[in-house]
């Protein structure tokens, strides 16, 4: 009796597992969909970063290369500088607790930006001043739903994000393709209001910082001028850096602009 | 012997003859003023319209009529410019170039149209210049050294929060994709009239402009102004026929196209067109009312005299004949008011010619605006002498076809049910 007992026993729980197998082979729990965007949100972001980045540029009537010094510190605070070409070395622009700042060297002046331009063009690439900057936050500004997708015979997170009634976003939606380890970005797709494609970033090269793998090459394609591009590839960073807070503020930009 | 007898007749009720003929001679009077109002209102709009903003007449290349872009530029050059300016009719040429821009200081900043302009020569062609309300015209030659010189519109200057003396820094995107960016300095303010002029326009010097966009040796327009607003097209056709030359050996999208304020500002001029279509609905009432006056003497007067008619059918005299009395009798009513009322709508237009209407009265502002575009103050009027024959022969047209009506009833009169008075 006993033996008949553990017998079954035995194969009741084997029968469990493989059971349970398959489940999760076909539906594996989404992880929670606030601790993605949370993910996402501090990804390029850490109590304090400090790097320096390559931007390309091309459009239909040139193509340049910008390299910059970038530093930030939480969710407020960030600050971008020119360092190459010379043209246009020490043009920066800031964000603080007070608003959005551009600095032009030649005029030693700061200009501020009116928040209604964040979607606005920085700097003549195809990156907004919200790309820049991130004042938009994907946790906060957000709606996000999460599913799983496949496409070329692997397996995604999809993240579609609707923007909270009143955020500072342009966008009607967002979709973001996550790998399922690590839950790095692969590729965003940002659709209008109307539902019309805007552009797309793919998320490339990734590096480890500092212990952290972030994909390092972001390139954002225009969709009503697919010929254009805009590629930023992030060439040293260094996250919970020791940065002086003060940095962020006008006397710290010139300071960091005129070096 | 028909003449005379339309004629006692018109005598024999004075009063009524008299009244008729004053209300035709009002409504032709009206008529008159309203003609050589809107004639005088049209070309105040156009001159309004392009004076400040798009002169009379613009050349772009090809590519920029269709699609304005900071990369479809036109070379400058110095020698087509006189040949431009050598045509006949052309008052003024001038070069601009226009881009977009981000103006500022540390605590406020807009988005502006940037156009470089030729200070000298913008002078030519617009009234730009002459709506400085404060501060001053750019200086002929753009400064060496120091900050930029900078016009703001007046309301753009207002958003800025700043005046002349006052800083601002600039950030063009320029033609090369660099991040152009100086210091300007606020020399004065502009008040055109003209909306988008003073609300998000920034007048710099061409030569700052084409530092600060990588746009050196061109330009985006050659804007154009005439001696006569009325001959734009044949000037146009000049201009073109002296720039076919240099045409022939460029690019297709590099081609010069001279088009005039018409073809440039298309809606200003389909609005333009619309609004003298609308005032062929004030004729058509003043037709009417004064139409309605005239059937209505005639018919009574026809009334009146039944029994007459009656006598002179029995006498012989034929029906059409009858018919043509009543018919001379409504023109001659109609031309003797139109006659008096051209001579007085003539009066008051030619009045109104000589001093002027002046329309900032209309006005709670003390300017006179409409649609966006800001008028002169006075309008002297354009006294059109076709426009008011025009008239004189409507008015007779009118009077004609009132009298057929009472005079084709008399006409089929039966004498002797007349002369009975039974019918």
């Amino acid at each position: 009796m006993s033996v008949w007992l553990v017998c079954f026993a035995v194969v009741g729980a084997a029968v469990y597992c493989v059971g349970v197998e398959q489940a999760q082979a076909q539906e594996k729990p989404l992880p929670k969909v606030e601790e993605i965007t949370k993910h996402l949100d501090d990804l390029y972001r850490s109590t304090a970063s400090h790097g320096q980045m390559e931007m390309q540029i091309t459009t239909a009537h040139w193509s340049r290369t910008l390299n910059m010094e970038v530093w930030s510190q939480g969710e407020d605070l960030a600050l971008v500088v020119i360092r190459s070409p010379a043209k246009e070395a020490g043009t920066a622009t800031l964000k603080n607790t007070d608003g959005l700042w551009n600095y032009a060297p030649r005029a030693d002046r700061l200009m501020r930006i009116p928040g209604g331009m964040l979607s606005d063009s920085w700097m003549g690439s195809h990156f907004t001043n919200d790309d820049l900057v991130r004042e938009s936050s994907w946790e906060d500004d957000y709606d996000t739903q999460s599913a799983w997708a496949k496409e070329g015979g692997e397996t995604f997170i999809l993240l579609t994000s609707v923007p909270k009634p009143g955020a500072p976003v342009v966008y009607g939606r967002v979709e973001q393709w996550l790998s399922v380890e690590g839950w790095l970005p692969v590729k965003a797709v940002f659709f209008d209001t109307d539902g019309v494609l805007v552009r797309t970033m793919v998320y490339s090269n990734v590096v480890e910082f500092n212990g952290r793998k972030i994909p390092a090459t972001m390139t954002l394609t225009p969709a009503d001028k697919p010929e254009e591009k805009t590629q930023v590839t992030y060439q040293k960073m260094e996250f919970n850096a020791a940065l002086d807070a003060s940095i962020f503020t006008a006397r710290g930009l010139r300071k960091a602009a005129q070096q | 012997m028909f003449l005379r007898l339309a004629a006692r007749n018109l005598v024999r009720n004075r009063w009524r003859s008299f009244l008729t003929a004053g209300g035709v001679a009002v409504a032709t009077a009206l008529l008159i003023w309203t003609v050589c109002f809107s004639e005088t209102f049209s070309v105040a709009m156009v001159k309004g319209a392009t004076a400040v903003d798009v002169g009379q007449a613009q050349i772009h290349s090809a590519a920029y009529v269709k699609k304005a872009s900071l990369y479809h530029t036109l070379t400058l050059d110095e020698a087509q410019l006189g040949a431009i300016r050598r045509v006949e009719g052309v008052a003024g040429a001038s070069p601009r170039a226009q881009v977009y821009g981000l103006v500022g200081n540390e605590s406020r900043s807009q988005v502006a149209r940037i156009l470089g302009i030729d200070s000298v020569n913008e002078r030519a062609i617009t009234n730009l210049s002459k709506g400085v309300v404060k501060g001053r015209w750019l200086s002929d030659q753009a400064p060496q050294d120091g900050a930029r010189e900078v016009l703001l519109g007046k309301d753009l200057a207002r958003l800025l929060g700043v005046g002349p003396g006052d800083e601002l820094v600039v950030f063009i995107q320029a033609a090369d994709g660099s991040l152009g960016n100086d210091v300007l300095s606020v020399v004065g303010l502009v008040q055109s009239g003209n909306t988008a002029v003073d609300r998000a326009t920034v007048l710099m010097h061409l030569s700052d402009v084409q530092m600060l966009a990588a746009l050196e040796g061109v330009a985006h327009e050659i804007t154009l102004s005439v001696t006569r607003f009325e001959e734009a097209e044949q000037v146009v056709g000049a201009v073109q026929a002296v720039l076919a030359k240099d045409n022939t050996s460029a690019a297709p999208e590099d081609r010069l196209v001279v088009r005039t304020w018409k073809e440039v500002l298309p809606q200003l001029a389909q609005m333009i067109e619309t609004s003298e279509k609308s005032i062929w609905i004030i004729y058509f009432i003043i037709y009417l009312l004064a139409a309605l006056g005239i059937l209505n003497t005639q018919r009574m007067s026809a009334m009146e005299r039944r029994r007459e008619f009656g006598v002179l059918l029995a006498l012989g005299v034929k029906p059409r004949s009858l018919g043509a009395m009543l018919v001379t009798e409504a023109v001659f009513l109609s031309m003797l008011g139109g006659v008096i009322g051209a001579a007085l709508g003539w009066g008051v237009s030619a009045y109104f010619a000589e001093y002027g209407l002046n329309m900032a009265a209309l006005s709670d502002s003390g300017s006179f605006k409409y649609m966006g575009v800001s008028f002169d103050d006075q309008f002297y009027f354009i006294v059109d002498m076709g426009g008011i024959l025009e008239q004189l022969v409507w008015v007779a047209g009118v009077g004609m076809l009132c009298g057929l009506w009472p005079a084709w009833s008399s006409a089929r009169l039966n004498a002797v049910q007349a002369i009975a008075g039974r019918t």
